[in-house]
């Protein structure tokens, strides 16, 4: 297990607390997380270095999430997005997913539920790696 | 009962009506003494049948002036006529020396005595009683003469016989004296069926031009009795029609039919008055359905922050240190702070009650109307700039009504804007009168031909679901009431600027 590469996630949300909140946790487990509040700077780290997993928020000053989540999957194919968003309507869970989106988590949301899908999302990239 | 009226109806006072001024202009409307139009239009007709029979009764009277004259007329001829008859007889007897001639003459004179007896009556009214006597004596006379000739031209003995060329000669004198008298009468009396023709003739064009005259001015002045308040019932409509919601108050010193339509308008401005309230309401519902996706992302946040935070002190506490602990207890008291915050406003926003004009700070107003819009425009990508001068003077109105006014043109600005981009607040004092809050957006703009139509209750271009139109007329409605104004200015394509002018609060109001 230790000798397998790091999983490498990048978490977007402009709610600071957030980000404070899941760093930790998840590094705790062994990711190599990065935090952004802003999707300008998540898209330009993004493409500089293509993270394994992103985890972004849907409603954001400037370029919102469904934008950002475009980018990301145009850039990488491979990266598996996880969405959470404070208020979501059928159409956009719809759009998200057309677009490759991995899962949807509504605000507010459990630790242990994020921590599932991160995983699923884990095992999934795992297999492509190997 | 007198009723002071306020200097102007301006819509500057922004007193809405209650059930007591209603009652209470009702009283005043209907305690004036009624001078119903029903009563003045009888009056005018009397007015004009009068006159009318005035006429009327002056033309019997000329006319049967005019009979008796013609029947003096008839008379003095026919009288003229027996005369010269008889006249010419006697020319005959004295010439031929006939005796039936003088008969003759003898028995038209008779004749022409019963006619002046007959006629004695209508004559002696209209004749000076001496010209009468005279008449009567020179006929006496002539007969008397004649009948001397009778007597001595069938006698033989000629001895007492008398000159006949004297009685002849006299016979002329008074023969003469009645023809000419005669005919003079005759002249005289046609003369004055003339004059008397002529005066009738005179006074019925007179009186057909002074009966239509009258007519013409009862008509205007009926015509105007009821144009008028007609006029002012259409202008009342108007008025209501643009939001103004005064009472109608009592403008003339009677009651008339108008009165009731009057009182029947100041029922329904209260009706109107009530309806308002509850669009004004129902509007504040609407528009925080348009928001439901802004106000659960805006409490959906902070319930998130709280829950992870929680969730990650209670998992592991021993892991943190004593000051993250605190700092993540700082950030749940401040998470629960901003949701409360969040349902505050609203709930405030859309709290029902009678909309209380109050003196209001523009800052707060702005301030909390934006936080109401908030999560709308960071959704929409919409950044705001306000540009709010220092130290503005408070404004008369309501504040959750006004709310509401920024609150729609905000959300019309930033609905506006489908790519983005940038919502300006102004706020500066215009005058004395007013502070003047403008807000731009860059988005589409309105078009020329649907620029007069926007604040038409109802019109709308957005798609069934999207909006109701209702928006700019609601709002339209609350300044109006408060003598404020909205204005709009728009560049087709670069974007829109909505103007509201909010009178500016009285110091003993503030
Ligand atoms: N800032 C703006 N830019 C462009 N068009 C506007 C703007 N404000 C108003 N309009 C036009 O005026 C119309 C009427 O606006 P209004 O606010 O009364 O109703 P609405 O926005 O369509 O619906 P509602 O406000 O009830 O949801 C709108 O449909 C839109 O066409
Ligand atoms: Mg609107």
């Amino acid at each position: 297990m230790n000798n397998e590469q790091q999983i490498s996630i990048l978490v977007l949300d402009d709610e600071p607390v957030v980000c404070k909140r899941l760093r930790p946790i998840l590094e705790k487990k062994g990711y190599a997380v990065e935090t952004f509040f802003e999707s300008e700077e998540a898209l330009k780290r993004f493409k500089e270095k293509p993270f394994h997993i992103v985890i972004t928020d849907l409603k954001m000053k400037g370029l919102d999430g469904m934008q950002f989540l475009t980018a990301v999957k145009e850039l990488s194919p491979d990266t598996e997005v996880i969405v959470i968003t404070g208020f979501a309507t059928m159409e956009t869970a719809k759009e998200s997913f057309r677009k490759g989106v991995f899962d949807f988590l509504a605000k507010p949301f459990k630790l242990g539920e994020i921590s599932d899908i991160i995983q699923k999302a884990e095992v999934k990239v795992r297999g492509r790696i190997s | 009962m007198k009723v002071k009226l306020p200097e102007s109806q301006t819509m500057g006072n922004a007193n809405i009506p209650n059930a007591d001024e209603i009652i209470q202009m009702e009283k005043a409307l209907s305690q004036r003494p009624s001078f119903s139009i029903r009563f003045r239009i009888t009056l005018a007709f009397l007015v004009a049948f009068l006159f009318s029979f005035g006429i009327g009764v002056s033309s019997i009277f000329y006319i049967s002036v005019m009979n008796s004259k013609q029947n003096f007329f008839d008379h003095a001829t026919k009288f003229a006529f027996t005369v010269e008859q008889a006249r010419r007889h006697e020319k005959n007897f004295f010439l031929y020396h006939t005796r039936t001639d003088l008969f003759d003459a003898l028995s038209n004179i008779k004749s022409a005595e019963v006619i002046l007896k007959n006629a004695a009556s209508d004559m002696r009214i209209l004749l000076k009683h001496e010209t009468f006597k005279n008449l009567t004596n020179n006929l006496k006379q002539y007969q008397a003469f004649l009948n001397q000739i009778a007597y001595w031209h069938g006698s033989k003995d000629d001895s007492a016989k008398p000159d006949e060329s004297e009685i002849e000669g006299q016979l002329r004198i008074y023969g003469h004296q009645i023809l000419t008298d005669a005919m003079d009468l005759m002249d005289q009396e046609r003369n004055n069926v003339h004059k008397v023709a002529q005066t009738f003739m005179l006074a019925a064009g007179f009186s057909l031009i002074i009966n239509l005259i009258v007519m013409i001015w009862v008509a205007t002045e009926l015509a105007r009795q009821i144009v008028q308040p007609l006029g002012r019932a259409v202008q009342y409509t108007q008025r209501i029609a643009a939001g103004n919601f005064n009472l109608v108050i009592p403008q003339r010193k009677f009651r008339d039919e108008f009165s009731n339509l009057a009182i029947a308008i100041n029922r329904m401005i209260f009706e109107l008055m009530e309806k308002h309230e509850q669009l004004v309401q129902s509007r504040k519902m609407a528009a925080v359905g348009t928001l439901t996706s802004g106000i659960a992302h805006e409490l959906n946040n902070p319930l998130n922050n709280i829950s992870i935070t929680t969730e990650a002190l209670m998992e592991s506490l021993d892991d943190y240190t004593h000051d993250e602990i605190m700092d993540m207890l700082k950030d749940i008291f401040i998470q629960v702070e901003r949701s409360s915050a969040t349902v505050r406003n609203l709930l405030d926003f859309t709290r029902l009650g009678k909309s209380k004009i109050e003196a209001i700070n523009v800052n707060d107003l702005i301030g909390s109307t934006l936080k109401l819009v908030k999560s709308e425009h960071t959704l929409k990508s919409v950044e705001t700039k306000t540009l709010i001068e220092d130290h503005l003077p408070a404004v008369k109105g309501n504040f959750r009504n006004l709310q509401q006014v920024l609150l729609n043109i905000f959300l019309n600005g930033i609905q506006a804007m489908n790519e983005g981009g940038m919502l300006t607040i102004k706020a500066d004092k215009t005058d004395d009168q007013y502070v003047k809050i403008d807000v731009l957006d860059q988005g589409c703009g309105i078009e020329k031909k649907n620029l007069r139509k926007i604040f038409d209750p109802f019109f709308t271009t957005k798609g069934v679901g999207e909006g109701t139109g209702l928006g700019l007329s609601v709002s339209y409605g609350i300044i109006q009431e408060i003598g404020g104004k909205i204005t709009v200015d728009s560049d087709e394509g670069r974007g829109t600027t909505f103007s509201v002018y909010l009178p500016i609060a009285n110091d003993s109001e503030a």
